[in-house]
């Protein structure tokens, strides 16, 4: 199963609750908010994707699988940013 | 005199640092008061510790008020990392020519100084490079568009004298490629090989690259308090109380280079300013040092060109007793005599006359006649 962690060559700060990030060959910074920010603490380091969906479940008091229909995407979009990639 | 805003930026630029006895509001600005701190927090680049003053609680605020500056941290933040790559960029550009660098300012003290770099916005590029490659750097970005803004005094000024040329890169933003601290006298004291020295290290974007030492980036802070602006920058001031208060310098380091560069005039004036802007009450061997220091005369005039009597002309003529050699001293002398021509570009005939007038109106000064 892959795993997923943030690409080194992200440029990105925190700013309150959320984060603005910076992939190398995007032209704009994008942000995210909320639960968003809190994948992208998450993704510090190697993580799976329903591992992602059960912490953050755990943390927001909801059930893996509901977190999972809003991570899983997220994931996908962060690859397509290549704000994330995916680890062995 | 201080204004009401000024107090507030004041209390915005020390929000978070130990031994602080500046006084905090007790409720919310009212909305003129906020509207004008707000923008200057803006234009002093000090968005993050105003949000960081709301967070706290340093200072009161309405919903709309902490909405407000929500939005501007995260604009600040998108700028910060833009900045951050074009500093990428301008490395990549610089080690392509084998031109070595160390990042200064904003991006290198919000990397290797703050417990959060979100806490430090910035707004330009800031690079120094060895004098003895600093024409080669210049020629290296302006293969890829990178602009000067300012004419150059003459062929091989700002390589063997100069403090910056600011450049204009392709996407907008300035890189100010440094070769030294300051201009005129104290600038020209830098002994550039000290400077680069013991280089620190900073990852930005899964990229190690350099800074200056912590003792070397903590003098340039000072130099640049001390001497970058008629009124000192809070941000600036932040800077050094932020690397002093944390306890990690070498002050005998710190005195030792200092030393060296006949920079202690610049150094006590820029620790006794924040000390005294910030009201701390910490005392460390350096902010003790800062309040005995008594600059000499020479210093005291020298200073003034920086400071109240500001003027670029007289930094400069302060600077000939700096440069050492007498080939070197006339060099400079005649660039400053005889700027080449592109320098008055189309100012018209009179050009030489008033950049004359306006030297001898210095020199004057720096004299104490009038």
């Amino acid at each position: 199963m892959s795993r997923w962690m943030r690409n080194s060559s992200v440029l990105w700060r925190r700013s309150g609750s959320s984060v603005v990030i910076l992939s190398e060959g995007q032209a704009d910074p994008f942000l995210l908010t909320g639960a968003g920010a809190l994948v992208w603490d998450l993704l510090a380091e190697p993580i799976a994707a329903p591992e992602l969906s059960e912490l953050i479940a755990r943390l927001c008091g909801s059930e893996p699988g509901v977190i999972a229909r809003d991570t899983d995407p997220l994931l996908t979009e962060l690859e397509r940013l290549g704000a994330v990639e995916a680890v062995a | 005199m201080a204004t009401a805003v000024d107090d507030v930026l004041r209390t915005i630029a020390a929000s978070g640092l130990a031994g602080s006895s500046l006084d905090v509001p007790d409720r919310p600005l009212d909305a003129e008061l906020w509207a004008d701190v707000l923008a200057a927090a803006r234009a002093y680049r000090l968005v993050g510790l105003l949000r960081r003053a709301l967070d706290s609680g340093d200072l009161p605020a309405t919903p709309a008020q902490a909405a407000e500056v929500s939005r501007d941290h995260v604009r600040a933040m998108a700028v910060v990392i833009a900045l951050d790559r074009l500093l990428l960029t301008t490395i990549d550009l610089l080690e392509g020519a084998g031109v070595d660098h160390r990042v200064l300012k904003g991006a290198a003290h919000a990397h290797l100084d703050y417990p959060d770099p979100s806490l430090r916005s910035y707004h330009d590029v800031d690079v120094l490079v060895p004098a003895g490659d600093f024409d080669r750097a210049l020629a290296a970005l302006a293969q890829e568009g990178y602009e000067r803004k300012y004419r150059r005094l003459g062929p091989g000024f700002d390589a063997r004298f100069g403090k910056s040329v600011t450049l204009s890169a392709p996407d907008g933003f300035e890189v100010d490629v440094h070769r030294s601290l300051a201009g005129g006298r104290f600038g020209m004291s830098v002994k550039l090989d000290e400077l680069l020295g013991a280089p620190s290290e900073l990852r930005i974007g899964g990229r190690v690259v350099k800074g200056l030492g912590p003792e070397q980036r903590f003098l340039h802070a000072c130099y640049h308090a001390a001497l970058g602006d008629r009124t000192p920058s809070l941000r600036t001031l932040r800077d050094i109380a932020e690397m002093l208060l944390r306890g990690r310098l070498d002050i005998r380091r710190i005195q030792r280079l200092c030393s060296s560069w006949h920079g202690e005039a610049v150094l006590a004036r820029a620790v006794r300013l924040t000390w005294e802007t910030f009201r701390l009450a910490d005392v460390n061997a350096l902010s003790v040092w800062s309040q005995r220091y008594e600059p000499a005369r020479a210093e005291q005039r020298a200073l003034r060109t920086y400071t109240t009597g500001r003027s670029a002309v007289g930094q400069a003529l302060t600077g000939i007793g700096a440069v050492a050699g007498p080939g070197a001293k006339a060099a400079y002398v005649r660039a400053l005599l005889v700027p080449e021509r592109t320098f008055f570009a189309d100012e018209g005939t009179g050009a030489y006359l008033t950049w004359w007038r306006r030297g001898a109106r210095s020199a004057m000064k720096l004299h104490g006649r009038r």
